[in-house]
């Protein structure tokens, strides 16, 4: 809730305020937070970090976790309400089989999906930086 | 904006059976890993198109928040497929209505699986985080800064009357000090690890004392040697930083696919 809690608080300076923040841009930022799990990710792996270290026990870590997932279904529940990504539910290869051709392809093209987007790291990270 | 009424988390369940994916292979024959299925314990079986196999086990259809207890489960069926075969680790949570779904994604992505696999055959992921105690490191950097044991000192005699300004010179030299300190750790580290290995992946360390959170690929032919080298610089760091190595995994830092996938609507 970082930036929304930022802005909620922000100074109001007058007729300025608005100017520099219309309506839209809030909108915008708000949706951002609510659907942006990245922070609860962050968090979450932070609390296995601790796990692992002994600085928190099991009751204690599964407490915080349930907190955590709680959040992340909320991420979720808003991401599909706007239309942004799968919730999580069963999936399937995108155009498959009810692939027929459509005014914007080509007709005699197979209804083959696209190749995945693949990426293999065989290099080494520069350490330090 | 309405937010649709609709039950949360785990009790989210559309009607039916799915099955989950925990990876893919290279298997022509149907195999068996165990009734380690996540969530039921059910039967891990595969699902085969050629010469390529989904390893999957049947769940019902629901949403798997990413506990701890999820997420082992997904990845003990991985070190169990791991201990015979080189795998490609799908995503957590991944699940197909049908079987046929999942013969679909192995045509499609035929290829890509295939060329994947040959690339990563025979190559073990291990991990590395490295932490060290702030308080020591600055205790130890004071032996041989000069400049920092004589402001410190400054400060300690005269805490009244030391000078914001010397305050804030200090911290900046501690710090500057600090991230010097830790690259040289890093890059020790490196190259101490590097010639066993086969590829790298530096992940954002996570918290104040993590100096070093790595991934390394190792062929299995240089498992022992890298093994060693692990050993031999953490016995260098012995007192000064904790060394946490953990694997052999699965090749999850090393291959990223994105398949386009699409919900499988009700």
């Amino acid at each position: 809730m970082g930036l929304l809690k930022h802005l909620l608080f922000w100074p109001v300076t007058g007729p300025n305020f608005l100017a520099r923040f219309s309506l839209e841009k809030v909108q915008d930022t708000v949706r951002q937070e609510l659907t942006d799990d990245s922070r609860i990710k962050e968090e979450l792996l932070a609390l296995q970090i601790q796990l692992e270290f002994g600085e928190i026990d099991d009751a204690q870590y599964l407490e915080r976790e349930a907190d955590l997932m709680r959040q992340l279904r909320e991420v979720r529940e808003w991401r599909e309400e706007f239309g942004m990504g799968i919730a999580g539910g069963p999936v399937r290869v995108a155009g498959a089989e009810r692939a027929e051709p459509t005014a914007s392809e080509d007709a005699g093209a197979p209804a083959r999906p696209d190749d995945a987007d693949v990426q293999v790291h065989l290099g080494f990270d520069d350490p330090a930086d | 904006m309405a937010k649709s009424v609709r039950t949360t988390g785990d009790d989210r369940e559309s009607a039916g059976q799915g099955k989950y994916v925990y990876c893919i292979i290279k298997q022509s024959e149907p195999r068996e890993f165990g009734d380690h299925g996540i969530g039921t314990a059910s039967r891990v079986y595969t699902v085969h198109h050629e010469d390529l196999a989904a390893v999957v086990s049947d769940t019902p259809l629901k949403v798997y928040d990413p506990t701890r207890e999820n997420v082992l489960a997904h990845e003990y069926v991985n070190e169990v497929v791991m201990r015979e075969f080189t795998l490609i680790p799908m995503s957590f949570g991944t699940l197909f209505r049908t079987e046929g779904d999942i013969v679909e994604l192995l045509r499609s992505t035929y290829d890509t699986f295939d060329d994947v696999l040959q690339k990563i055959e025979g190559k073990l992921e291990f991990g590395l985080k490295v932490l060290w105690d702030r308080e020591r490191v600055i205790a130890t950097l004071e032996d041989s800064d000069m400049e920092l044991r004589r402001l410190r000192q400054e400060i300690a005699e005269n805490p009244q009357g030391a000078t914001y300004f010397t305050r804030v010179e200090l911290g900046r030299r501690v710090e500057e000090a600090l991230e010097a300190a830790g690259d040289r750790y890093v890059r020790d580290i490196h190259t101490a690890l590097k010639p066993a290995a086969v590829a790298s992946r530096a992940n954002k360390p996570i918290g104040e004392r993590m100096i070093l959170n790595a991934a390394f690929l190792v062929d299995r032919g240089h498992e022992t040697e890298f093994d060693e080298a692990v050993k031999g610089i953490s016995r260098k760091y012995e007192g000064q930083l904790t060394f946490k190595y953990t694997g052999p995994w699965p090749p999850y830092n090393f291959v990223n696919i994105k398949l386009k996938l699409e919900k499988a609507g009700s």
